[in-house]
Formats: structure tokens, C-alpha cells, sequence
């Protein structure tokens, strides 16, 4: 958060881009206290050697430091191009930790030389926690096959394909997790593959669960270990720059209303279609469904024929998303939103793309108008897949007008779905009464 | 067998492992062991079903009530230690009464390591080798189970089932985790040796129990030598260094330990005297006073390393050899450190003993004089004694039976000096006595008995009455308790003596030379040593025993030096070779420590240091040259990333994460002239790749890459 607290003295002194970390801080003055001894102790050049080591870390690693953003030295040695490793601890790696500082100052502090011996053991334990790890981990290729689309709410797989390029050593215990930036919040499973024996492929499928509708970056591929005994999770990270938009849930119960909104479209479009009235009888063609042939036709003439049945009038609506309120409140950094009325919103997006799909799938043409954007009437999955895209996109913060639908024919229907009361309006009649 | 049972079965044998050195070690009451197995066993068969959930709160509370008892019961009795292991011993139980995931698996493995900490505390013996190799090997499996169990609980997510275990785990991979396991013993005992032993004190050192032994105290009954002859417990180890030819055989060698002077016709004592520090002498020893002191052309200088056990006794007696000159520490520099630093000391009979903590063995170096006296110098010696000594070492209780006194003037009155007496008594006793370790019961004057009734006895009656003989003669003389004779081992390369080598002797006292020792006991007919299988393997398991306490349980910063020095000398040339013995002066470890810095600037090191960096960067180039032109995979590895670059140039949107399908798909859509050449190219190489299907001819790939490397970019 910004504060308005007036700028120090270091703050207005320091060359731009110089920062001190804490770290930085304290190995300067670590290096000055061997400069101060280097002057006290001439004698001994091992000072001499430790100052001028202690003086090159400093210029290398912390004065050119910029106000780039802030990570530990940890991270960054971690992902460095020389160490792309990721080290993290489980909770039984925690756990081992503990018990070695524990072990290790009991074992200092009693000289019990047993007690060295179970250290050892303890040692040897994170050793080789670090040495089997690497060598599961090394020489994975991987190629991610992410998808383009999530629905909020739904897990979504999330593959990648990984070959283990050794020539004798299996990978075990392989895991992949989808890295988004720290600030966005997603569940996720790790995928697994226990084995990879040398030379073979195989699939890892991340789980992953987004909570919100939107438009998400992924940053990155972990690829890692826990192996071989769970106290450490290794893993080599890639950036990757992809983005996914999560589409609104559009499982919602609207099947009244479609029923509702069906009701004024039974007039007889006189042309062929899926209706359910007869139209014509014309000659079998290839393809034709053996169900449609009209057997008394047959019987007369000999030939195949099949029936023909009238469409019904175009099935055309407009799926209106807006807010009844005169102006909707916007956010400010110093006003805290609404958050029940955001998480309504929420609810009417849904209801809105719930609405739309099953209006699809039941044959309309759907067209959508909400705040900043409007979508001509379509049908079939590529319309849908646009007007989920639109709702994923939906900024309901935003103060752009919500534009009025295009009436390109005569019989066209306005659904309203209030964003603010939940309530449905087809032509200005109330469908759903909105929220109770 | 399921993953579950399998790993649900190793948890078991851990505990069952960890607990057995502490069951050895007899710290907790038997009850404790009986609640223990019982739950054990209860755990075995509830383990895999869930409990219901009040049991599992009831369960909870009442170890929460257990530890606060745990608590109380150690303030009040001040059992810390028995009570925590107790206590951590019942949590044990309870965990493994609950086992069905894998957090609660690890809990219980958590559990298991902190008794063996426990048992590393409670018992050193070198069984506990044993155990810690079997709980390494266990350790390592039960992780790795542990772990294929959490991945797969991980994946299932909770949905209850059960896989056989042979599903993940196959001949070759129990073969791999127990190559494991070994890897990481050595592993446990390369860290140990390299671990650096500066101990900060803030707790107690590092403690053996203490085996009691008896006939060391101020006052002894006489008899109860002769309860101890069957007895093979050891004492000490002892190692001969230089002077070794100068020494008595191995069968007549005495450890001498403590003397008496007053005998009140029953028992012996000594007079209670605040005992003195030895003098430092040359080469780190201690001198031994001596009255009077021995001119170094009278005797030869003979070294003997001893090796005491922890012992425990009223006086901490330190045993040398006869006749003491000098002592060192074994290993002093640093036992500051570990708080087991101990002085050695002198009382006024000059008996020798040790200051400073018990619980710990001790190990030191005896310098012993051997006498170059001749018997002509030793007859030729008056009867000219301080009246000090006479004083205190011619006493005779007044009720002594005066047949002996005339005994002692019949047998040595004849004889002209002191010496002639004393052989001539220890020449009678041993031809007209008999030996037993039987005692002579209860009797009013057990000397008496045992020279005029029954004629038998074992140590502690022929010293007694040789004594009592040479004092009637008016010759000064005590018996002395120590230990005769050591068993050799041929495993260790060391002497072990038992306690059942305890013995008492006599030592009278002669000018110039001061006390000579006098043993009048006649030979006992001793089996011959046992040879057979049992024989054998108890001196291979006290080879290992000696090898455990003196390399593992009190391993320290001295032979920690002593093992890096030694490294260091394989590879170090000859004027660089390293010495710290334990007397250097800092400036003369300075001195030994600069050698090393000289090595590190030696061509020799430089050199191999150079090659070693070298070979390290040569290795990975040479093995990915060697791998690239080999491998199916890296070939078209190379060919695909050959794409990439090329489509990059074209003007796709190549980032590590886009696949070439992607790439392919991108071609289409943006109407890249050579999309068709491009998605042929992209499936062959996919397949190629990702199946096992035969690789396509490497000249149709090429030919394909060559069209889309033709073709004019995407428009920008």
C-alpha cells in the first residue's frame, strides 16, 4: 500500500537504483569488520584473503542491486540461469530439520558420540534427499499442452508430457505444477507419474481449480520431486508465458426460463427445418435418415422417398446484462468494495452465461449486450464459446454504458438479467422474480 | 500384501527396533515393557480400521494427561530421563494404534527416531551397533514406502482404496533401497568421523554405566577374592609399547592397585590421607613419588597403554604396573571440553589413584620400571628401616596366635638378610600349602586356621600370612590387591584382563630399593583356555567391544586428529608428513599446521588439483558430445529445436512453453505459406518423439525443414 511518510535521509541521498537489503546490510558490515581486522592483524594475510572475498561478494551480489522488485537471495540464486532449482520443505521436511538443529546441539553439548551417529544418520538422510532428488529430476523434457479455456469452479487438466532423456537412471515420483504469479490464488493438485523409467514418456495432469471467472496468466512449469522420502520437494522451473480464460460457470438451474422464453416462438417459418410440422416429400438422397422415408410414397412408386418437416420462426434473443441502479459504485484504492454485492454480481454473470447456454443448446440465436461489449446474435458452440469468452472478460467494475441490442428483424426478444437483483426480464416481463 | 499393511508393517518394526536397546539397557520397570507389547500388539490389529472419532479425542486427553503426570512424577522423583522415555514410549504405542495415513505414518517413524535417541542415551553397548544398522535399513524403507504411500493417497485423493504393493514395488527396487540404506550407513559414519567434537559443555558428557568391583575399598574382609575367580567381566585392555622384552610374561604381570597396612586379625585397612597431584614430568608424564627414589641405572623403562574400564569403587584406583614410574594421559588435550578431564594422584602409601569423573573409561600410558637389581644386591641389603615405615608397616594385632611368629622364625630365622627371609617364607608357603578359592568359613582366627588347620586357601591367606610372618620377622611389608595375568586377543591384538584375574600379593620394603614384590601363593592348576566356538567368538565380540567404545562411543577430537592427520600422511610427502602429538605447545602445532599449507602450495597438489577442475568441466562436454551423436532422441531433440529457431526467425510467437503443435496450428491460422509442410513436418516429429513408433527417415525430415526454412516469413 503507498503511504505519504516523507522521504529519509538514505532515500534522498542514495544514487538511483541502489538498494541494501538486510542480507547486503549484514555482510557489509561483515566485510568492514575484516577490514577493521585486516588493519589490527597485518600479520595475517588469511584476513587479507577473507576481505578481499568478502569485498568482491559485496560488489557483486548487493550494490548493484536496483528497486527491482523484491525477492530473497534465496529465490534468485534458485533460479538463477547456473542453479535453476527450487527447494522447498514439506512438513516432515520441516519436521527434519528441527530434529537435526535439535540433534546436533544435543550431540555438541553432550559430546555423546551416539548422539553424532544418529546426526550422521539425519545428514546423510537430507543428503541424499538432495542427491536422489536431482537425479530424478535432471534430464526431463517436457512440453506443456495447456488449454486456452477453464470454466471457474471446475478442475481443469492441465497435461504436460514429459520424457525422461537419461540413458539408465528412471525419474521417480515425478510431479508438474502450473506457476501463476504470487498474487493469484488457484487450487491445485500436482500431477504425478511414479516412475519414468530411462528413455520412456508419459503425461503428468495438474489439477487445477480456478475460483473466479477472468482472464489468468500462467508464468510457469514446475517440474519436481519429492523423492525419495518426502522431505523436500525439488523442482526445476520454467517460465512459460501462458494465458488462460477461465469461463463463468454455466451450470445454473435456468431451465423455467427457457421454457418461459420458448413460449412465443411456434410460428411456422414456411421453409424446410427441424421443426415438428410436415412440409414436403422429396426424393431419398444420400445421407438422408432412414426414419424420414415416407413408406406410403414407396409403396406407390417404388422409390424412396422422405419427408420434409417446416422450421419455425427465427429463435432469436438478446441476453441483456445490465444494472438497475442509476450509477454502480466504483472501487477506490481508499473505498473498500462491496463485497456481497461483487460476489451478486458474480452470481448474475453466471445466471447470464447459464442462460445462454442452454438458450444454444435448445437452438436459439443468442445475442449478448453487457457493460463495454455486444455480440451479435449467433448459434451453435462457437457462439457460445464467444459469449462465455465476453462474460469471462467482464469488467463489472467498469462504467461503460451497456449499448442497446440491434434489432435486425422483427420478432426479437430482450432478456434482461439484472446485475444488481438477479431479476429476469423478457420484454420487460418479470421471468424470475431475482434474489429472494 | 497391500502398500498400506506393508508400510503399516515397517512402522511396526521400528518401534520394535528402537525400543530393544532401551529394553536392554534395564532403565525402565518391567510393567512399562508389559503395557508396551501389549499395545503392539493391539496396534497390529486395529491400526487399519478407522476409529470413531470420541476415540480418538479420548485417546488424546489421556496422553495429554500422561505427559502432565510424566511431569509431576519427575518433580517429584527427579527421573527426568526414565520418565520421558516412559512416557515417549507410551505415545509410541498410541500412534501405532492409529495408523491408516500416510501423516500419521511419518508421525509414528518421527516417534520410532526419538526412541532410539533415547536408546542411544540409555545404552552404549556395542549391541547398539546392531540396532542402528537394522533401524537404518528399516528407516530407509519405511520413508520410501511412506512416500510412494503419500503420492499415491495424493493422486486417489481420499478415495479409500487399497493397491497391492507389488504394484510399485518390485524385486529391483527393494534392491535399490537397500543399496540405499547401506549408502547412507556409510554415509552416517563418514559424517561421524568428519563431524568436529568441540563440545560446549552445557550438558552432561557422554557417561558409561559403571561396573562395581570389589576389594578395592578401604577396608577389606578376608575371602571374597576367591567369589570372583570364575568371573570374565573385564577390567582393562592393555597394549605393550616400547620395553616390552623387560616384562615378566603376560601370565606373571601384575596390575598393581591398592596396599593395606593395618590387619586387626580379620580384616585389612589403610590409613585414610589426602592423596596429592603428581608432579609433571618430561613427555607429558606424571611422575610417581617413590621412597626411596629409584636411580635410572637401577632399573629398565618398559611402556604399557591401559585401557580401564568404568569402574566403580571407593577408591578410583588407578592400576599399573609394578613397579610405577611414570603415567600420561592417553588423550588429555580436549577432554576439558568434553568435561571428563581427570588428574591423577598419590596418597601416602603411595597407592595411585584418579581424580575427576566416573562413568567414562580412561585410558592411559604406565611407564614401568623392571628392577636390574641382582640377588646378590638385594641379600646384601641391611635391616635398616625409617622408623616411619617401621611404624606403620610392622604392625600386628595383639591378639595374633604366636605359632606364627615361631612358625615364621622356624622357616626364615636361619637366614641371614631380609631378602633370604622373605623367599624362604615364600618358598614354604608355596611348597607345604595347598590352593582353593574356597573360603575358610567362619573362624575366629582365619590366619591361624589356615596355617596350622587347613592348609589351603587361595590369595588373600598366603599374603595375609606372609605378611604377618615378615612383620614377626620385623621386616615391613603389606599385601597388595591388584590383578595377575591377561588373556591375549587375537582378534584385537590387546590383553584383556577379567576380574577373576584379581589377586593379592605382598610387598616388602628395602633399602635403596624400596617396595619389591613377593608372591606366595603357589600356582593354581588352571584349566587350559578354552578353544572352542563359544571361546572364540566371546574374544571376537571383546575385539569389537574395545574396537566400538574406543573408535565410536568415546571417539573424540583427539582420534579425530589422529584420523585426519593419518588421511592427510597417505597423500602428504615425506618432510610434510604431520604429527600432533598430544604434548604440542601451539606454537609447535603452529609449526605442523604450516606443513599442510606447504602441501596446498606444493606442483604435486597444484596439479592434481588442476587436473581434478579440469575434468570436472571435460567430463559433461565430452559425455554431451558423445550423447548427441548417439542418441535417437537427441537427434530429433536437435531437429526440433532447429524448427523452433527457424520458425522464431519467421516470426511466430515462440516461447519455451509453445509446443509445435501450437506452432503448427499458428502456421494455419495466419496463413503461413508452408503450413501444410509445416504440420507434416510437426506430427512426424511429434510421433517420433512421443512414441514408441519407428522414426521417420531422417532425409524426409530434413527435406520438410528445408521447405519451411524456404518459405518467407509471416508479415510483421
Amino acid at each position: 500500500m503507498a503511504t505519504d511518510r516523507p522521504a529519509g535521509l538514505w532515500q534522498r541521498l542514495r544514487p538511483k537504483g541502489f538498494r541494501f537489503s538486510f542480507g547486503g546490510t549484514v555482510m557489509l558490515m561483515f566485510t568492514l569488520t575484516l577490514g577493521w581486522l585486516m588493519i589490527r592483524f597485518p600479520r595475517f594475510h588469511s584476513i587479507k584473503v577473507g576481505f578481499g572475498i568478502m569485498l568482491l561478494l559485496n560488489l557483486l551480489f548487493f550494490l548493484r542491486f536496483s528497486d527491482r522488485p523484491k525477492r530473497s537471495w534465496f529465490d534468485r540464486m534458485m533460479q538463477s540461469r547456473f542453479f535453476p532449482r527450487k527447494l522447498s520443505f514439506t512438513n516432515e521436511g520441516r519436521f527434519l530439520v528441527v530434529i537435526t538443529l535439535g540433534m546436533g546441539f544435543a550431540a555438541v553439548n553432550t559430546g555423546s558420540n551416539l548422539l553424532y551417529l544418529l546426526l550422521g544418520m539425519l545428514l546423510s538422510l537430507i543428503t541424499a534427499s538432495g542427491i536422489l532428488s536431482e537425479f530424478s529430476v535432471q534430464k526431463v523434457d517436457w512440453v506443456a499442452d495447456f488449454p486456452d479455456l477453464a470454466v471457474a469452479g471446475t478442475e481443469t487438466l492441465f497435461p504436460v508430457r514429459i520424457r525422461n532423456s537419461k540413458r539408465r537412471l528412471s525419474s521417480l515420483s515425478l510431479d508438474s505444477e502450473v506457476l501463476l504469479p504470487p498474487d493469484v490464488e488457484v487450487r491445485q493438485v500436482r500431477g504425478t507419474v511414479l516412475k519414468l523409467q530411462a528413455g520412456a514418456s508419459d503425461r503428468l495432469f495438474s489439477r487445477v481449480l480456478f475460483p473466479r471467472r477472468g482472464r489468468y496468466r500462467l508464468v510457469g512449469l514446475s517440474l519436481g520431486t519429492g523423492y525419495p522420502f518426502s522431505f523436500f520437494r525439488k523442482s526445476r522451473q520454467f517460465q512459460m508465458e501462458h494465458p488462460v480464460t477461465v469461463l463463468p460457470r454455466a451450470d445454473r438451474e435456468v431451465s423455467h426460463l427457457v421454457f418461459a422464453l420458448s413460449a412465443g416462438f411456434e410460428e411456422h417459418a414456411n421453409r424446410v427445418g427441424r421443426g415438428q410440422e410436415f412440409f414436403a416429400v422429396r426424393p431419398m438422397q444420400a445421407g438422408d435418415d432412414w426414419r424420414d422415408v415416407h413408406w406410403k410414397q414407396y409403396a406407390r412408386t417404388g422409390r424412396f422417398s422422405v419427408r420434409e418437416y417446416e422450421a419455425l420462426t427465427a429463435r432469436r434473443l438478446h441476453v441483456r446484462l445490465a444494472s438497475s441502479a442509476p450509477t454502480a459504485p466504483v472501487a477506490t484504492p481508499d473505498k473498500a468494495p462491496d463485497k456481497a454485492r461483487d460476489e451478486r454480481r458474480e452470481e448474475a454473470v453466471e445466471l447470464a452465461a447459464s442462460l445462454v447456454r442452454r438458450l444454444i443448446e435448445a437452438g436459439f440465436e443468442v445475442g449478448l449486450v453487457c457493460p463495454g461489449a455486444g455480440l451479435h446474435p449467433g448459434a451453435g458452440p462457437a457462439m457460445l464459446k464467444q459469449a462465455l469468452t465476453a462474460l469471462a472478460l467482464l469488467d463489472l467494475s467498469s462504467t461503460a454504458s451497456v449499448p442497446r441490442p440491434s434489432m435486425l428483424h422483427g420478432r426479437e426478444v430482450v432478456v434482461d438479467v439484472d446485475l444488481d437483483s438477479l431479476e429476469v426480464r423478457a420484454d420487460g416481463k418479470v421471468l424470475s422474480g431475482g434474489m429472494p | 500384501m497391500t502398500l498400506r499393511l506393508s508400510v503399516r508393517l515397517l512402522g511396526m518394526l521400528l518401534v520394535v527396533v528402537a525400543s530393544l536397546p532401551i529394553l536392554q539397557s534395564g532403565e525402565l520397570p518391567w510393567p512399562v515393557w508389559g503395557v508396551v507389547a501389549a499395545g503392539l500388539v493391539a496396534g497390529w490389529f486395529t491400526s487399519g480400521r478407522p476409529w470413531p472419532r470420541v476415540y480418538t479425542v479420548l485417546l488424546t486427553a489421556l496422553l495429554f494427561v500422561g505427559f502432565f503426570g510424566m511431569v509431576l512424577l519427575s518433580l517429584q522423583n527427579g527421573e527426568w530421563l526414565v520418565n520421558s522415555i516412559t512416557f515417549g514410549l507410551l505415545a509410541t504405542v498410541a500412534r501405532t494404534l492409529q495408523q491408516q495415513s500416510s501423516r500419521q505414518q511419518f508421525q509414528l517413524i518421527a516417534l520410532s527416531f526419538l526412541l532410539m535417541v533415547a536408546a542411544a542415551v540409555t545404552n552404549p553397548d556395542p549391541a547398539f551397533a546392531l540396532y542402528f544398522v537394522a533401524y537404518s535399513v528399516l528407516l530407509t524403507w519405511a520413508l520410501t514406502y511412506t512416500h510412494l504411500l503419500q503420492r499415491v493417497e495424493e493422486a486417489a485423493g481420499g478415495s479409500g482404496m487399497e493397491w497391492k504393493a507389488s504394484r510399485f514395488v518390485s524385486g529391483r527396487f527393494l534392491l535399490g533401497s537397500s543399496a540405499l540404506a547401506l549408502v547412507l550407513l556409510a554415509s552416517s559414519m563418514f559424517i561421524f568421523l568428519l563431524f568436529p567434537r568441540l563440545g560446549l559443555g552445557f550438558f552432561s558428557a557422554q557417561t558409561r554405566r559403571s561396573n562395581p568391583i570389589t576389594g578395592f575399598s578401604d577396608t577389606i574382609e578376608l575371602g571374597h577374592f576367591g567369589n570372583l575367580a570364575d568371573s570374565t567381566r573385564i577390567v582393562m585392555r592393555v597394549e605393550f609399547g616400547e620395553g616390552r622384552d623387560y616384562l615378566p610374561p603376560v601370565s606373571m604381570l601384575r596390575f598393581r592397585g591398592i596396599s593395606f597396612e593395618t590387619y586387626d586379625g580379620r580384616s585389612w585397612s589403610r590409613r585414610q590421607s589426602s592423596p596429592r597431584p603428581l608432579r609433571p614430568g618430561l613427555d607429558s608424564y606424571f611422575e610417581v613419588e617413590a621412597t626411596p627414589r629409584l636411580r635410572p641405572a637401577d632399573y629398565h623403562e618398559a611402556e604399557i597403554d591401559i585401557y580401564l574400564e568404568p569402574l566403580e569403587s571407593e577408591n578410583k584406583v588407578l592400576f599399573m604396573p609394578v613397579r610405577p614410574i611414570a603415567v600420561r594421559h592417553l588423550a588429555t588435550r580436549f577432554d576439558r571440553f568434553r568435561g571428563t578431564s581427570r588428574t591423577f594422584e598419590q596418597d601416602d602409601a603411595e597407592d595411585l589413584t584418579i581424580a575427576g569423573p566416573s562413568g567414562t573409561s580412561f585410558s592411559y600410558t604406565a611407564k614401568a620400571g623392571v628392577l636390574r637389581a641382582s640377588v646378590e644386591d638385594l641379600q646384601s641389603l641391611p635391616m635398616d628401616y625409617p622408623r616411619a615405615l617401621r611404624r606403620r608397616y610392622l604392625q600386628l594385632p595383639e591378639s595374633l596366635d604366636p605359632r606364627i611368629a615361631e612358625l615364621a622364625a622356624d622357616v626364615a630365622g636361619g637366614a641371614g638378610n631380609p631378602y633370604d627371609m622373605a623367599v624362604a617364607l615364600v618358598d614354604h608357603l608355596q611348597k607345604a600349602y595347598g590352593y582353593t578359592t574356597e573360603g575358610a568359613g567362619e573362624t575366629a582366627d582365619p590366619i591361624a586356621t589356615f596355617l596350622f588347620e587347613r592348609r589351603k586357601g587361595h590369595c588373600e591367606y598366603f599374603a595375609t600370612a606372609m605378611v604377618l610372618m615378615l612383620r614377626s620377622l620385623g621386616v615391613p611389608s603389606r599385601p597388595v590387591n591388584g590383578f595377575l595375568g591377561a588373556t591375549y586377543n587375537e582378534f584385537g591384538d590387546f590383553y584383556a584382563v577379567t576380574e577373576g584375574k584379581a589377586h593379592t600379593w605382598v610387598e616388602a620394603w628395602f633399602p635403596r630399593y624400596g617396595w619389591l614384590t613377593f608372591d606366595p601363593t603357589p600356582a593354581a592348576e588352571t584349566p587350559p583356555q578354552d578353544s572352542g566356538f563359544v571361546a572364540v567368538l566371546e574374544l571376537w565380540v571383546d575385539a569389537l567391544r574395545l574396537r566400538w567404545y574406543k573408535w565410536v562411543v568415546e571417539y573424540d577430537l583427539e582420534k579425530q586428529l589422529a584420523v585426519y592427520t593419518a588421511a592427510y600422511n597417505l597423500f602428504a610427502s615425506q618432510q610434510n608428513q604431520v604429527h600432533l602429538a598430544p604434548d604440542l605447545s601451539i606454537s609447535q602445532m603452529r609449526a605442523e599446521m604450516k606443513k599442510i599449507g606447504n602441501s596446498f602450495r606444493s606442483p604435486t597438489f597444484l596439479g592434481v588439483t588442476a587436473a581434478l577442475v579440469l575434468a570436472v568441466l571435460l567430463v559433461p562436454l565430452v559425455r554431451r558430445l558423445r550423447g548427441r551423436n548417439r542418441s535417437r532422441l537427441s537427434r530429433l531433440d536437435k531437429l526440433a529445436e532447429r524448427l523452433r529457431n527457424v520458425l522464431r526467425r519467421k516470426g511466430f510467437p515462440v516461447t519455451p512453453g509453445t509446443t509445435l503443435p501450437a506452432l503448427a496450428r499458428a502456421g494455419v491460422a495466419s496463413g503461413f505459406p508452408a503450413a501444410a509442410d509445416l504440420a507434416h513436418l510437426v506430427v512426424l516429429l511429434e510421433q517420433a518423439r512421443w512414441s514408441d513408433a519407428p522414426p521417420p527417415s531422417h532425409g524426409e525430415l530434413e527435406v520438410l525443414l528445408r521447405r519451411v526454412e524456404r518459405t518467407r516469413p509471416l508479415p510483421r
